[in-house]
């Protein structure tokens, strides 16, 4: 990575990567090792929407097995902006997600799994859970809180 | 939507041998300022009343991000008592390096006369009991206790879907509460307003670093890097300065409101209200936030932002006012 594309790296990672940070990312916010069945993906909007500037990221992200249909999802809301990102949670809208099925059709990574821990989650939202990622368009689709959400992948 | 957070701290990421701060380049939770409430002393029933209190929290989600005032910073609330925005009284608060878990506060006013101490030495409260000291005519508090600020923040986010229920109900805030004999204020009620801000040490020198006048109004209408220019800049440059869009703040707070409202007129009338952004705050007339005077601890300010930036569209955001206000100085609840 070069020096330019670290410094946009950093900018676009945001406090919330610090984890992330340290390893080899790239920029199209989506890792799939050549030959490997391993795949990872972060991906953030800035909320609430236009014409409101945001103040939060809705942030998801996913390690998954793509053979075995198995891994985690963490959805997460921190403090900032996209471009902005601070490192602090927002309290009470963590969800940690435990993959059941993954789907592959083309540019298209279809996520299901279940909220690890039920008792997180608010009156409108579902235990169950979707992700679809659109590798072309580099967006990932997401529910946050019952609603669902359109995100770039960083 | 008030202004938990408007400011958080840099963060440095590492990747490789190269370090970036990203976020806004200054500040931290210790002087992120959350609210400002100036008051008068509930009680005090002489008509024209005596004594005010005035409240500057800080550090939002206290003590999860920071457990201390920051020392070597100043924490100030500036008063205009003619209508200029220049400040003509300064109330500024600093407080010694924290040692062995204590922590101690000085405060001083301020005036074109010069600087005069009020109290030095004042302990700071990290417990539940508040530490209180009496100085003359003024009572001086500082240290963790309960945020006072209700809002369903999430619902804010959520696109003003308000069902979340009310994220601060069991927050803390670190408060500086200063009960203040009116006198100290001017004499000139009808046109005094106040505004907080936080000065930081950088290189050497005391540079601004956040400000809060009435609530919310860097969260709501400032977008990204702005967030930090209108922080900087003092409330007199508000209406003329330029963010980073190259349009005046001014302008830029009518097309949000006009937007939201759907009426240009409106959006003006209401950026011209807003800017400056500094609390009103005339101590001869009951203290009422919907009036554009002054802020009560339990003035719902999210429903009067969310009728005026709408035009009466939403009116709610359906949380009230917290239980554990107290009766008696420093007037903010015991700490969660």
């Amino acid at each position: 990575m070069g020096p330019v594309e670290r410094r946009e790296f950093l900018k676009m990672a945001g406090g919330g990567a610090l984890a992330i940070a340290a390893t080899t990312l790239p920029l199209a916010g989506i890792l799939e090792w050549p030959g490997s069945n391993r795949l990872q993906f972060r991906a953030a909007v800035g909320m609430p929407s236009n014409p409101l500037p945001a103040y939060a990221s809705y942030v998801v992200e996913g390690n998954l097995d793509l053979i075995l249909g198995k891994g985690t999802v963490r959805k997460s809301l921190y403090f900032g902006a996209p471009n902005a990102m601070s490192n602090i949670l927002f309290p009470g809208a963590e969800r940690l997600i435990q993959v059941t099925d993954i789907q592959r059709s083309g540019e298209t990574i279809k996520i299901a799994g279940v909220v690890d821990d039920s008792a997180t989650l608010g009156a409108q939202e579902s235990r169950n859970a979707s992700i679809v990622i659109d590798l072309t368009r580099k967006t990932a689709q997401a529910d946050f809180l019952g609603r669902t959400m359109q995100l770039r992948l960083l | 939507m008030s202004d938990h957070l408007d400011s958080p701290g840099p963060v440095a990421l590492t990747v490789d041998d190269d370090t970036a701060n990203v976020g806004p380049p200054k500040g931290d939770a210790k002087t992120d300022i959350t609210d400002l409430f100036a008051f008068l002393k509930p009680g005090d029933d002489s008509e024209l009343p005596g004594k005010s209190i005035l409240i500057l929290n800080v550090n939002p989600l206290a003590p999860a991000l920071a457990n201390e005032f920051e020392p070597g910073a100043e924490y100030l609330i500036e008063v205009d008592t003619n209508g200029d925005v220049i400040p003509d009284i300064t109330f500024s608060f600093a407080f010694s390096p924290k040692v062995g878990g204590s922590q101690t506060a000085t405060v001083r006013r301020i005036d074109a006369g010069g600087s005069r101490s009020i109290v030095s030495g004042a302990p700071v409260s990290f417990g539940k009991t508040p530490q209180i000291t009496v100085a003359g005519p003024y009572k001086v508090f500082a240290g963790l206790r309960s945020d006072p600020f209700f809002f369903d923040l999430l619902g804010f986010i959520d696109d003003f879907n308000f069902v979340h229920g009310d994220l601060f109900v069991d927050k803390n805030v670190f408060s500086i509460v200063l009960e203040v004999p009116n006198r100290a204020l001017g004499s000139t009620p009808s046109t005094t307003a106040l505004w907080a801000r936080t000065r930081i040490m950088q290189d050497g020198s005391l540079v601004n670093d956040d400000r809060v006048g009435r609530a919310g109004i860097n969260t709501v209408f400032n977008h990204g890097p702005d967030k930090n220019i209108f922080n900087g800049i003092d409330p007199s440059a508000d209406r003329a300065t330029i963010n980073s869009e190259g349009i005046t703040f001014l302008q830029s707070f009518a097309d949000t409101v006009t937007a939201l409202s759907g009426d240009a007129a409106y959006g003006a009338a209401i950026a011209n209200a807003l800017l400056p952004d500094v609390l009103n705050y005339d101590f001869s007339k009951p203290t009422d936030y919907a009036k554009l005077n002054g802020r009560n601890l339990q003035d719902d300010v999210i429903g009067i932002s969310l009728s005026l930036v709408t035009k009466g569209a939403l009116t709610t955001d359906n949380v009230g006012p917290h239980s554990d206000y107290l009766d008696r100085f420093p007037y903010v609840g015991t700490p969660h």
